[in-house]
């Protein structure tokens, strides 16, 4: 029998890259309040069928509980299955026998003041409280972006390849926040943070995907988020005024948000 | 900061090859193949494109980063992809794509993932094939190519910069090089001059001498002379460089002298990271 979790709600933002279409988006992400486990996935964009991948990554690590080795296996089966077909040119068919790869970061709460969180590859969690930067995971420095991390593979790789989980676990307070990102807006989030700046605070007045899209806008114009596709989850305990909370965040934040 | 533009469908950059097809050619590159010199850059070649294709490669088709000639130099200077692509300069990588010379059956043996291998059909495009006759016109080749750029740089003037892999055995054969590589890397978009890169083939089994940085590494008045005709690696090539296990600084140019099989092979390798820049 389960803990009971907390009252969680989440907000999910998704950009693609500006100048592709919204269907060459290749980042996924997936959400289950009520059992309390979220995740978010980045398509490797040099593999193909990533988009796909990356959604099969981020629906099996909420909807199945347990290990990935318990769910992997399917949602490779369904990649095959959705992405292979008769007569694929050259290209396509090295492609496909390269399979796709993709980051995976997923999270989930194991009673009302614990959560567990498991990554492969470079899309990060910031975990905020009391103002403050807690932590960042499993990249914890903006420099340590772009090394080309390890992926998760659509084909098997072997007993002998297994691609090894960063893991983490802490505690929860009421007020805290989970932030999940891919990697150009972790990056980003990670400079203002070293420059003693608090970044969460604009992510976490956002409402609608079209005011995260303008926000983003922005920040590419000014050269400070890396033009690519862009996924954000906000987690935070139901309840909570964000607004009332970006205020109190952020002093110097006149009485009109703007 | 310079060559740093990102590639994109509506802002590609070129590659160009200008490919030695003198008659000593011909030779096998010192003791190490059966292979001719000409046959071993030909398949480089080919499965460099083919490795571009593949970076450039999704779903619905292929995206056009790129744009990339080759140019032969040797009896004539011709652009040289041939089959429905004869004649044309510098092609988008999607028409490459759908337009080889052939497509060979070969196979090769992969990792099973449970500790073997097994054997792997798979199908090998050609583009280019190995020719080896007449002088060195190098002069005329890299004057064709400040042509070809020119008019490339007019329709993409913020693309990463041209990328030019020179690839000879000998020396040129119409003259004093340096003139015309100097007017082909004076040629800039906003993000930076054209880039030359030389690879000049052993007859020998001589050291390769790889990315050097001072002149005064080089043995003879032939490499000193490539050696001011290449360009100084920008980040992301001297990154790949170092990443390939080359001691490489800042000064490092894109020139391996009496490279071997091994080592143009690796030449060309660093030469397309600059397809990292895709995102």
């Amino acid at each position: 029998m389960s803990a009971a979790l907390p009252s969680l709600v989440w907000r999910a933002f998704a950009a693609p890259k500006a100048g592709n279409a919204p269907t060459e988006f290749e980042d996924a992400f997936a959400g289950d309040p009520e059992f309390g486990r979220f995740a978010v996935a980045d398509g490797a964009t040099e593999s193909v069928f990533a988009g796909t991948w990356a959604k099969l990554l981020a629906d099996g690590c909420v909807s199945q509980r347990g290990p990935w080795s318990g769910w992997l296996p399917t949602a490779r089966r369904q990649w095959a299955e959705q992405c292979q077909r008769e007569d694929m040119p050259w290209y396509l068919e090295e492609k496909y026998a390269e399979g796709a790869f993709a980051a995976l970061l997923a999270v989930w709460f194991r009673g009302p003041d614990r959560w567990h969180a498991a990554a492969v590859g470079d899309a990060c969690l910031f975990h905020v409280r009391n103002h403050e930067l807690l932590r960042a995971f499993p990249v914890r420095h903006s420099r340590d972006f772009g090394n080309r991390p390890m992926l998760l593979g659509s084909h098997d790789p072997g007993r002998s390849k297994r691609i090894k989980r960063r893991r983490l676990q802490s505690d929860w307070h009421a007020g805290d926040h989970l932030l999940l990102a891919t990697d150009a807006l972790a990056h980003w989030f990670l400079k203002e943070a070293e420059q003693g700046r608090r970044p969460w605070t604009e992510l976490l007045r956002l409402e609608t995907n079209d005011e995260f899209a303008a926000w983003l806008e922005c920040r590419r114009n000014e050269n400070e988020i890396r033009n690519d596709d862009v996924t954000l989850i906000c987690i935070t305990p139901k309840g909570f005024d964000l607004k009332a909370q970006g205020r109190a965040a952020h002093p110097g934040f006149g009485m009109n948000p703007g | 900061m310079p060559y740093s533009a990102e590639l994109s469908r509506t802002n590609p950059t070129c590659m160009l090859f200008l490919i030695d097809q003198s008659g000593s050619m011909a030779e096998p590159f010192g003791t190490q193949t059966d292979s001719s010199k000409a046959q071993c850059v030909a398949d480089g070649i080919n499965r460099l494109l083919q490795n571009l294709i593949l970076k450039c490669a999704k779903g619905d088709g292929i995206r056009d980063y790129f744009h990339v000639g080759v140019i032969g130099y040797g009896g004539r200077v011709s652009w040289a992809l041939a089959g429905k692509l004869a004649g044309q300069k510098l092609v988008p990588l999607s028409v490459v794509t759908h337009n080889p010379l052939r497509i060979e059956p070969r196979t090769r043996k992969v990792d099973d993932g449970a500790g073997g291998l097994v054997e792997q059909k798979f199908k090998f495009p050609v583009w280019f094939e190995a020719v080896a006759t007449g002088r060195t016109p190098m002069c005329e080749a890299l004057t064709e190519a400040t042509q070809a750029i020119t008019v490339f740089l007019r329709q993409y003037p913020n693309c990463y910069p041209p990328i030019v892999i020179n690839i000879s055995d000998g020396k040129p054969s119409d003259g004093n090089p340096e003139l015309p590589a100097h007017a082909l890397r004076k040629l800039e978009s906003s993000d930076g001059n054209v880039l030359i890169l030389n690879a000049h083939l052993s007859s020998t089994d001589a050291r390769p001498i790889e990315y050097p940085s001072r002149e005064s590494e080089l043995p003879d008045p032939h490499a000193r002379l490539l050696f001011r005709m290449s360009s100084v690696l920008p980040a992301r090539l001297r990154d790949a460089a170092k990443n390939e296990g080359f001691r490489v600084d800042e000064q490092s140019r894109g020139f391996v002298f009496n490279a071997d099989l091994v080592s143009v092979l690796r030449f060309l390798e660093i030469g397309t990271r600059a397809a990292q820049a895709m995102r």
